[in-house]
């Protein structure tokens, strides 16, 4: 019963549990924190992560389905036949992730690049920026910047006070995505600041991408936020408990001229 | 609602252990209409994370250990989605071979101590028994293994 993951594992490996518990946001913040550390230099982890994100894409794709299913189920329970006959509709569906990849970068060159330019947005309590890696070099993205296919992004929350967050985006075809978080409720965030542990590698979805953090006092649901956000545009984020705020970027061709 | 939440890890966690996209959601689907069905299960002894890590696996197991579900399992090469699991095509017909073969308690134990790398006290949380019954399953578990490789020396 030999697996890759236990071969490649570490004394300071976390259990399938724990990276669950922390995917959902279930951990002590100190757990997490010290999770978080282990996470930036352990591969094996980081590809549980990925699986995890996978899986989470699917899911939300499924959820109306389910919810459909739901609905019959306390009228009168499908004959088995029908049911797996659904199930496979839903195996069969695809996801177009218009983000895919996770990884991390240190601190330490999120706090280099950080010094060097003052790209943040903010209001009241919360404050938003985020940081661009290209191949090895990492600086903070500004407003408008011009973004190639392929950069990676990483994002970074300053709040005064506890609450939900949850990050979108709206790319250049018009398509609203979730980067953050992998599940399908807002994360609970502490007070204080907060480099965000996922990335996001930019698609070749080109021209103007909007990103807004959401963050409530009170949890809530990403997909009927971004069906709406979809569907209405930015007055969508216009809700009560809630801030919300936008930077932008221009996603180009990595051969394009800046 | 706990769909929406847990879902995923449901999903990942049927993918891994039963190595099919339609049997896996077939899973996710049962797993949640039975909680609906009898909420009771989830008597809050744990969390609903524990709780659904129990019922995907006990589930799953079922699977295995029913034959016709186990033949069409069995033809299964590894899900696309596998690879960060770990498992190679050959490594996810032996496991899921030796899962189906094992008695129900220590199939759940070998599941939680080798594949989710749980610790004793994680292995106790999730499944409601005893530090100490933990201890003794997966000592029994050991040497059921132990029994096994010399059968096949």
């Amino acid at each position: 019963m030999s697996e890759r993951r236990q071969s490649m594992r570490t004394e300071f490996c976390p259990s399938d549990l724990e990276l669950d518990r922390y995917v959902l946001s279930e951990l002590s913040p100190s757990r997490q924190q010290a999770l978080e550390v282990h996470l930036r230099s352990c591969a094996s982890c980081q590809a549980h992560l990925s699986e995890v994100e996978r899986a989470t894409q699917r899911l939300q794709h499924s959820y109306p389905t389910f919810t459909a299913l739901h609905r019959k189920f306390r009228g009168q329970r499908a004959p088995a036949s029908t049911r797996r006959a659904r199930m496979w509709t839903l195996a069969s569906l695809g996801v177009a992730a218009a983000v895919t990849l996770s990884l991390w970068w240190s601190d330490a060159m999120i706090k280099e690049a950080t010094t060097q330019s003052n790209g943040l947005r903010s209001k009241g309590s919360l404050s938003f920026s985020y940081h661009v890696k290209r191949a090895d070099h990492v600086f903070e993205g500004g407003m408008d910047e011009v973004l190639k296919s392929g950069d990676a992004i990483q994002f970074t929350v300053r709040t005064n006070q506890p609450g939900y967050l949850a990050i979108f985006s709206v790319d250049g075809k018009g398509t609203t995505n979730v980067y953050y978080p992998l599940g399908a409720l807002a994360a609970s965030l502490p007070s204080g600041h907060h480099t965000l542990p996922l990335s996001t590698v930019l698609d070749e979805v080109l021209g103007h991408e909007r990103i807004w953090a959401m963050f409530c006092g009170a949890p809530f649901e990403l997909e009927p936020l971004r069906k709406k956000l979809q569907a209405e545009g930015p007055g969508a984020l216009d809700q009560k408990q809630c801030r919300s705020e936008v930077l932008s970027f221009e996603k180009r061709a990595p051969g394009a001229p800046r | 609602m706990a769909y929406q939440k847990y879902g995923a890890t449901v999903l990942r966690r049927a993918v891994r252990l039963l190595g099919s996209d339609e049997a896996a959601w077939e899973a996710v689907h049962q797993v949640f209409l039975s909680l609906l069905e009898r909420p009771e299960q989830f008597q809050k002894r744990s969390s609903m994370l524990t709780f659904l890590y129990e019922a995907t696996t006990h589930h799953c197991l079922n699977q295995l250990r029913n034959h016709k579900t186990r033949m069409r399992l069995l033809e299964t090469k590894a899900h696309p989605e596998g690879g960060s699991a770990g498992l190679g095509p050959d490594e996810f017909v032996a496991l899921r071979q030796r899962l189906a073969q094992l008695p129900r308690e220590l199939g759940e134990v070998a599941v939680y101590f080798h594949l989710d790398q749980m610790s004793y006290d994680e292995i106790a949380e999730t499944t409601g028994h005893s530090r100490r019954k933990v201890a003794l399953l997966l000592s029994r578990l050991k040497t059921h293994e132990r029994e096994e490789a010399k059968h096949e020396d």
